[in-house]
C-alpha cells in the first residue's frame, strides 16, 4: 500500500501549531489547552495498530456476454490486520456503464472476505478491459490512507449484437462443393436452367416429356447445380468516423458480423481481413467453430492510424480464395483501402463496396469556405464512388438506418444467378 | 444524510466562530473574522476542499487568540469545548468529503465515523482540560514558561512523528 497523510491530518497539525504559536505569543493557556485538544487524539489514532495489508480481486460473471446485456463484476477482499475502512473503486471502459455507482465504501472486518458487486451493462462490443480495482484502506481515524491498484485486469467480451439477414448478395461465383447457391453451369440441380436433346448417359427422370412429344424425340431438362462459394469480408480499419449516431467500425462490425453469421448458415466458407494500420486476418473456413473465430476477429477490430503505405500485395495467398465473392466495408476516406479494393477487382474478384460513411451526417459549416469545402468533399467521394463503379465494383450507402439487407438490395444483379432463401 | 451533514457542520462552524464575540464584545474586526470563517468552512463543505477549511478554521484560532488578548479575562474555561466543537467540525468536514466522491457509503461506514469522531472528541476535550488547569495552574510563574515551550513544541513533535511513522513505517 502507498500510504497518504490525509487532508484532515495537514489541517489538524497547522490548527494545532497555529494555536500553540498564538498561545506563547498571548501568554494565554486556553490556546495551549486547544492545541492539546487538538493534538493529543490524533497521537491516540496514530499510535493504533499497523495499517493492515488488503489483498483484492477482481473477475467478470459471466465473462462474455451481448450488448446491452448486464455483467456483475465481482470484487473479492481480504484484510490481514485490523479492521478498517475501505474504498474501492471500479477502472470502467466507456463502453461499460455501472448500473449504481462504481465507488463503494465499507467496513473490512479483520480477517474476513467481503465480496462487493457491481452490476454493469454492457454498452457497446469489443474486448473491454476492467480495472484495475483502486483500493484506498483508512486508518488511524482517517489520518493516513493506504491506497494500491490491484490487477490483473479482467477481460470482458462483449460480442455485438447484429439483425439477422434473410437474403444476402448471392456470390457471382461459386465453388465446386454443394451448397445453397445456384451456379452459373449447368448440371444436376434443381434451378431449372434449359432444354436440350437427350445424349446417352442422361437420367430418364430429366426427360421433358412435354417437349419431346411436341419435337418427336427426347428431350431433357437442364438445370444449375447449388454450390457453396467463399466469402471474404474486407473491413477497411484505417479511420473510424465518430459520427453523431454511430461510428463507421461500428457499422462495419455490425454488418460483417450479420453477413458472415449469413453465409456461414448458408455453408459459405467465410474469410476476413482487417485492412487498416495493423492488418489482421482470417483465412476462410466454414463451420461452428469458425464462428467462434470471426466472433473475436470482429471483437479485436480498431482502427488504427499509420503512415505506412500498405496494398494487397502485403496480403497472403490464402486470405482471398480463387473466384472469391469480396464485400468490403468502408467509409471510403484512406487512399490506401480505396487502392487495394481497386486491385482485388483488377484481380478478377467480384468486389462489392458497402459504404459506411454518410455525409448528410456530417454538418457542412456556418461559413461560406467551409459550405464551398463541403461541396467539394462531397464532390470527390461521388468521383470516388464513380471511378470504383467504372472499375466494376458496385459501391451501396449503408448509414445503419436501415437493415443491411436492404442496401445490399441495391446492388445490382450481373449475373443471372439466383440464391436458395431457406 | 449529506444534507443533515452539512447542516450540522453550517450550525456548529457558526455556533464555533462567533463564539470570540462573546469575548470581544462584538467588535467589527471579530464580526468581520467570524463572517469569513464561517464562509471559508461553508465553501469547504460544498466543494469539498479542505484548504478552504483550514483557512477558515486557522482565521477562527486566530480570532479567539486576538479576543483573548484583548478581553483581559483570567481563564476561558470553555477553551475545551471549543476545542471538541473544533475537533467535531474537522470530523464533519471528514464524512462531508466522502459524499463529494459519488461514493455509495454503507451505514456501517457512517456509524464508525461517528464513533471515532465522538471517542476523539471526548479525548481531546479531556486533554484539553487538563492542560488548561495545568496551564493556569503555572501562569503565574514565569520561570515556566520555556519548560512550557518545550513540551507544547515536543507535542507537536510526537503529533507529526506518529504521523510520520504511520505512513512511511519504521
Amino acid at each position: 500500500l502507498i500510504k497518504h497523510a490525509t487532508p484532515k491530518l495537514v489541517c489538524v497539525v497547522l490548527l494545532a501549531s497555529l494555536a500553540l504559536v498564538l498561545g506563547f505569543v498571548t501568554g494565554r493557556p486556553e490556546l495551549v489547552a486547544l492545541c492539546a485538544c487538538l493534538a493529543l487524539p490524533q497521537v491516540i489514532s496514530l499510535s493504533a495498530g499497523p495499517l493492515p495489508e488488503v489483498q483484492a480481486r477482481l473477475e467478470f460473471d459471466p465473462s462474455r456476454s451481448l450488448e446491452g446485456d448486464t455483467v456483475t463484476a465481482t470484487a473479492t477482499l481480504t484484510a490481514d490486520g485490523p479492521s478498517c475502512e475501505v474504498e474501492i473503486g471500479l477502472g470502467l471502459p466507456p463502453e461499460l456503464s455501472p448500473r449504481g455507482r462504481a465507488r463503494r465504501a465499507f467496513i473490512l472486518p479483520a480477517g474476513e472476505t467481503v465480496i462487493r458487486k457491481f452490476p454493469l451493462r454492457a454498452e457497446r462490443w469489443g474486448a473491454h478491459k476492467l480495472g484495475p480495482l483502486a483500493v484506498r484502506v483508512r486508518h488511524f481515524g482517517g489520518l493516513v490512507t493506504g491506497e494500491e491498484l490491484f490487477g490483473p485486469i479482467a477481460r470482458l467480451k462483449v460480442y455485438p449484437t447484429f439483425e439477422q439477414v434473410m437474403r444476402a448478395i448471392p456470390p457471382p461465383d461459386t465453388k465446386s462443393y454443394s451448397g445453397d447457391y445456384a451456379a452459373r453451369a449447368s448440371g444436376d440441380g434443381i434451378e431449372f436452367a434449359s432444354v436440350r436433346d437427350f445424349i446417352r448417359g442422361d437420367s430418364p427422370r430429366r426427360i421433358n416429356w412435354r417437349a419431346t412429344s411436341r419435337q418427336g424425340f427426347l428431350h431433357v431438362n437442364v438445370a444449375h447445380p447449388e454450390r457453396d462459394a467463399d466469402i471474404v469480408l474486407f473491413l477497411d480499419t484505417f479511420y473510424d468516423a465518430d459520427l453523431s449516431s454511430r461510428s463507421t467500425l461500428d457499422l462495419t462490425v455490425r454488418g460483417a458480423a450479420a453477413l458472415a453469421r449469413h453465409h456461414l448458415r448458408h455453408n459459405d466458407r467465410v474469410g476476413l481481413i482487417s485492412f487498416g494500420g495493423t492488418l489482421r486476418w482470417l483465412t476462410a473456413s466454414m463451420g461452428r467453430t469458425h464462428a467462434y473465430r470471426i466472433a473475436d476477429f470482429l471483437l479485436d477490430v480498431s482502427a488504427s492510424f499509420s503512415y505506412a503505405w500498405k496494398n494487397i500485395d502485403i496480403l497472403p495467398q490464402a486470405t482471398l480464395p480463387p473466384s472469391a465473392f469480396v464485400i468490403a466495408f468502408s467509409p471510403l476516406i484512406d487512399r490506401r483501402a480505396l487502392g487495394a479494393i481497386t486491385d482485388i477487382a483488377a484481380r478478377g474478384f467480384s468486389v462489392v463496396v458497402i459504404d459506411t460513411l454518410t455525409e448528410d451526417e456530417i454538418a457542412p459549416g456556418g461559413s461560406p469556405e467551409e459550405t464551398l469545402a463541403y461541396r467539394v468533399w462531397r464532390l470527390q467521394r461521388d468521383m470516388v464512388r464513380g471511378r470504383l463503379e467504372s472499375a466494376g465494383v458496385p459501391v451501396v450507402k449503408w448509414a445503419g438506418e436501415t437493415s443491411i439487407e436492404s442496401a445490399l438490395a441495391q446492388v445490382p444483379r450481373r449475373r443471372s444467378t439466383t440464391s436458395i432463401t431457406l | 444524510m449529506k444534507r443533515a451533514v452539512v447542516a450540522t457542520a453550517l450550525l456548529l462552524s457558526i455556533l464555533l466562530t462567533f463564539y470570540p464575540l462573546s469575548l470581544a464584545r462584538a467588535q467589527s474586526w471579530a464580526v468581520a473574522m467570524s463572517t469569513i470563517s464561517v464562509a471559508l468552512v461553508g465553501v469547504s463543505l460544498f466543494t469539498h476542499r479542505w484548504p478552504f477549511a483550514s483557512g477558515g478554521l486557522g482565521l477562527f484560532i486566530l480570532e479567539y487568540a486576538v479576543a483573548l488578548h484583548i478581553s483581559k479575562a483570567p481563564l476561558d474555561t470553555s477553551a475545551p469545548v471549543v476545542g471538541l466543537s473544533c475537533l467535531l467540525l474537522i470530523a464533519l468536514l471528514d464524512l462531508n468529503s466522502l459524499f463529494g466522491a459519488q461514493t455509495l457509503i454503507e451505514p456501517s461506514v457512517i456509524v464508525r465515523r461517528i464513533r471515532q469522531a465522538l471517542a476523539g472528541a471526548s479525548i481531546g476535550a479531556i486533554c484539553g482540560l487538563v492542560a488548561l488547569v495545568a496551564a493556569a495552574g503555572t501562569r503565574a510563574n514565569h520561570l515556566l514558561l520555556p519548560i512550557g515551550v518545550v513540551a507544547g513544541v515536543t507535542a507537536l513533535g510526537i503529533t507529526v512523528t506518529a504521523a510520520r511513522k504511520a505512513i512511511v513505517g519504521d
